[in-house]
């Protein structure tokens, strides 16, 4: 069935184009890990929320390591690049040399054809497996280096920076932020690290450290009452700064700079109950109790906010090993269809034609598929629609995608050495 | 039995192209030339004795196997030279020829290593860089190294040098001795005259004829060429009953066919006459191809 001499050869000829193309590939995969900021993304998103116009909830799922990776690596270097070595190597395995004419040298031995062809196919999948297993483990270490998430927690940037500064143990703050919250200086930096307000920081790291919500206290019907008297006062900003109201909302920070929106926001509010309000000596002090009242719920609002970003360290290596086993079979099942043509055609023009056009319009018909509504049928047209990274990152279902992959790999395989084993050969 | 029996074999490629109705018997220990034009299905013919092509009907078999159902079989008795030079990927001859043993089987480099010389080849030049010679002749040496039984050519000579030619026919003629049987194409005629036993001539695909090389050597029609010295002689001898190939009249030349057993007559009647010159122009396979060309042409 195979033949190691042959699988020798044609290591030797081919590992050079492997290298180049893992190396490339695990460069990528390491930059993308190591750049991963969800505080610095979930900023930029928030400015581009018009296009994005989602909730910080369902961002969620992008934000995170796995979800970046989806989108930015796995839905595309890790299946382009791949593409690119499976369409020149398979075409370099049999049909090139069938038109070059030194397929005879080979077949003028007592090895079957079978057997020749075989044993290039062999090479061509271990070469794609063993990509992607480089891939995977370069990963897992770029993912424990650079943010600590595999083996043991990942800490958050104000942890990081508070610890080098202060000379003091990641695990030791990470387990107790009192230590930070205590000390003024620490809250100065920890709050620069991410890029916050100490006042809303010192509300973050308390919320953190109560471990929830400072709003737990509330009854629902409360809550929807807290909620539109809140409202009410971002409409009253969003007139005074002459913005809109969606746009307010996700900077908030921003009626805290401005003292006229401040005063009409916690005007039209009023979150501060009548009876607290009685207490107040004048109108002038009622007041400020009300700016402080809203000051503090936009500040616990920013706070809770960044407490959702920390989720998004959490790392899950199993969704990551299942996109990259995931991008193994798409890759698999495309080197069977540019090892088909190779073993097909005995011109090397025709075999790469069809080779690397069948793959490279699956993959744009996949992309177009999701510029518009109307054009989301061609998805149906395209192999590359059964990976989808991103339903692995959000825990969609995805078994029956990579079973039909497998399955369509291994057929066209065989299909690939039959095909050369019966057809006419021009050497 | 014959070793290599082709019988009633086809490939038709349409247009005229492709070998039609092909029976060849080649004996154990016989060197067998196949020639004809460029195009004629020499190739065609060779690829389907190492099962490359699929036969459309009739068959090829090699020591009583199936060329084309048994072929990876087969391969351990032969060895073949391809019509076109192109090798696998690597760096120098060396490299390629120890990859070649290799898939070969070949564990024994010496018989390599003796053509090698034979040839004046120096295997350690870069492939890509050498010169077409250069290649023809690590092909020979890939094909001759397995020391097989049966050796399949495909116009093994292209790009050597004459003197280089004589080498190889040198080799051709040791490997004859051995016992070993050869099936070789071409176009050149003087090869297969100094190699052959037998030849065979295809033309559009369809073999022409077959004959073994000793039979046209001793052919007993002779031609003569004479050139008289006064056209009254050459009028008055163009003027009897021989079988003239050619007249020349300007130069007062003629080519005459004369049969073995009537050269006696011949020269009787030749004394009568004044000429410059007479030679003998040799009966060469060529010449003997031509005449059937042209009986095909006149046929048609």
């Amino acid at each position: 069935m195979f033949n190691k001499t042959i699988l020798v050869h044609t290591f030797k000829s081919n590992y050079k184009l492997w290298l180049i193309f893992t190396a490339a590939l695990s460069v990528m995969g390491v930059l993308v890990i190591s750049t991963f900021d969800p505080i610095m993304m979930n900023s930029v998103m928030e400015t581009l929320s018009g296009v994005f116009g989602d909730s910080l909830g369902s961002r969620m799922s992008v934000l995170t390591l796995n979800g970046t990776l989806a989108r930015s690596f796995y839905g595309m270097l890790a299946v382009v690049l791949p593409v690119i070595f499976v369409v020149l190597t398979a075409n370099g395995l049999i049909a090139s040399q069938v038109d070059k004419g030194s397929m005879a040298y080979t077949l003028s031995t007592p090895i079957k054809r079978r057997t020749v062809a075989a044993t290039k196919g062999a090479y061509l999948i271990t070469a794609v497996l063993c990509m992607f297993l480089v891939v995977s483990l370069v990963g897992l270490a770029a993912v424990q280096v650079t943010q600590g998430s595999v083996f043991g927690d990942a800490y958050t940037a104000d942890v990081k920076t508070v610890s080098e500064a202060f000379g003091w143990d990641k695990a030791t703050v990470a387990g107790n932020l009192n230590m930070i919250l205590d000390n003024p200086e620490a809250v100065a930096v920890g709050a620069g690290a991410r890029r916050i307000n100490e006042d809303v920081y010192r509300v973050y790291l308390q919320q953190k450290i109560g471990g929830g919500s400072s709003q737990s206290t509330l009854t629902p019907g409360e809550a929807a009452e807290y909620q539109q008297k809140f409202l009410a006062g971002i409409t009253a900003a969003a007139d005074v700064l002459d913005t809109d109201v969606a746009g307010l909302m996700s900077d908030l920070a921003k009626i805290k700079n401005n003292a006229r929106a401040l005063e009409a926001a916690a005007t039209a509010a009023s979150l501060v109950p009548d009876e607290t309000l009685a207490l107040a000596p004048n109108e002038g002090a009622a007041l400020e109790m009300q700016k402080a009242a809203f000051v503090g719920v936009i500040n616990a609002q920013l706070a809770s906010k960044h407490l959702v970003l920390d989720e998004s360290l959490n790392f899950s290596v199993q969704d990551f090993l299942m996109m990259n086993f995931g991008a193994f079979l798409l890759i698999f099942a495309v080197s069977g269809i540019s090892f088909f043509c190779s073993c097909l055609f005995n011109s090397a023009n025709n075999s790469l034609a069809l080779g690397a056009g069948i793959p490279v319009a699956f993959y744009l018909l996949q992309m177009m598929s999701g510029f518009g509504e109307g054009l989301g049928f061609l998805k149906y047209f395209s192999l590359n629609t059964l990976y989808d990274p991103s339903a692995i990152a959000s825990g969609g279902s995805f078994g029956i995608q990579f079973l039909v992959l497998g399955i369509i790999g291994v057929v066209l395989f065989v299909l690939a050495v039959k095909v050369f084993k019966e057809k006419d050969l021009p050497l | 039995m014959p070793l290599i029996e082709v019988k009633n074999l086809t490939k038709d490629y349409g247009d005229g192209r492709g070998i039609f109705d092909v029976s060849l018997e080649i004996e154990r220990g016989e060197v067998f030339g196949f020639v004809g034009t460029n195009g004629a299905g020499k190739t065609t013919m060779i690829r389907h004795l190492m099962g490359f092509l699929k036969p459309n009907s009739g068959r090829a078999a090699i020591d009583g196997l199936d060329c084309w159902n048994d072929s990876a079989k087969i391969k351990s008795l032969t060895g073949y030279i391809p019509g076109e030079i192109a090798f696998p990927d690597a760096p120098t001859g060396t490299d390629f020829l120890k990859g070649q043993a290799d898939l070969l089987g070949v564990k024994d480099m010496s018989y390599a290593n003796y053509i090698t010389e034979k040839l004046q080849l120096d295997p350690t030049a870069k492939l890509n860089r050498m010169s077409k010679g250069m290649k023809q002749k690590t092909a020979i040496v890939a094909a001759f190294m397995g020391d097989r039984e049966i050796l399949i050519l495909d116009e093994p000579t292209t790009g050597l040098d004459p003197l280089m030619r004589v080498r190889f026919i040198d080799i051709l003629n040791e490997e004859k001795k051995k016992g070993k049987t050869i099936f070789m194409s071409t176009h050149l005629f003087d090869e297969v005259e100094d190699t052959c036993d037998k030849v065979a001539l295809i033309k559009d695909g369809k073999i022409l004829a077959v004959k073994s090389t000793k039979e046209i050597r001793h052919n007993e029609n002779k031609s003569y060429k004479i050139e008289f010295i006064s056209k009254q002689d050459y009028k008055r001898f163009t003027a009897l009953d021989f079988s003239f190939e050619e007249k020349k009249e300007e130069q007062n030349q003629v080519i005459v066919n004369v049969c073995d057993d009537s050269i006696n007559s011949f020269f009787t009647v030749l004394k009568e006459y004044r000429i410059k010159f007479i030679s003998e122009i040799k009966y060469t396979l060529e010449k003997y191809f031509n005449s059937l060309y042209k009986e095909r042409q006149n046929n048609v």
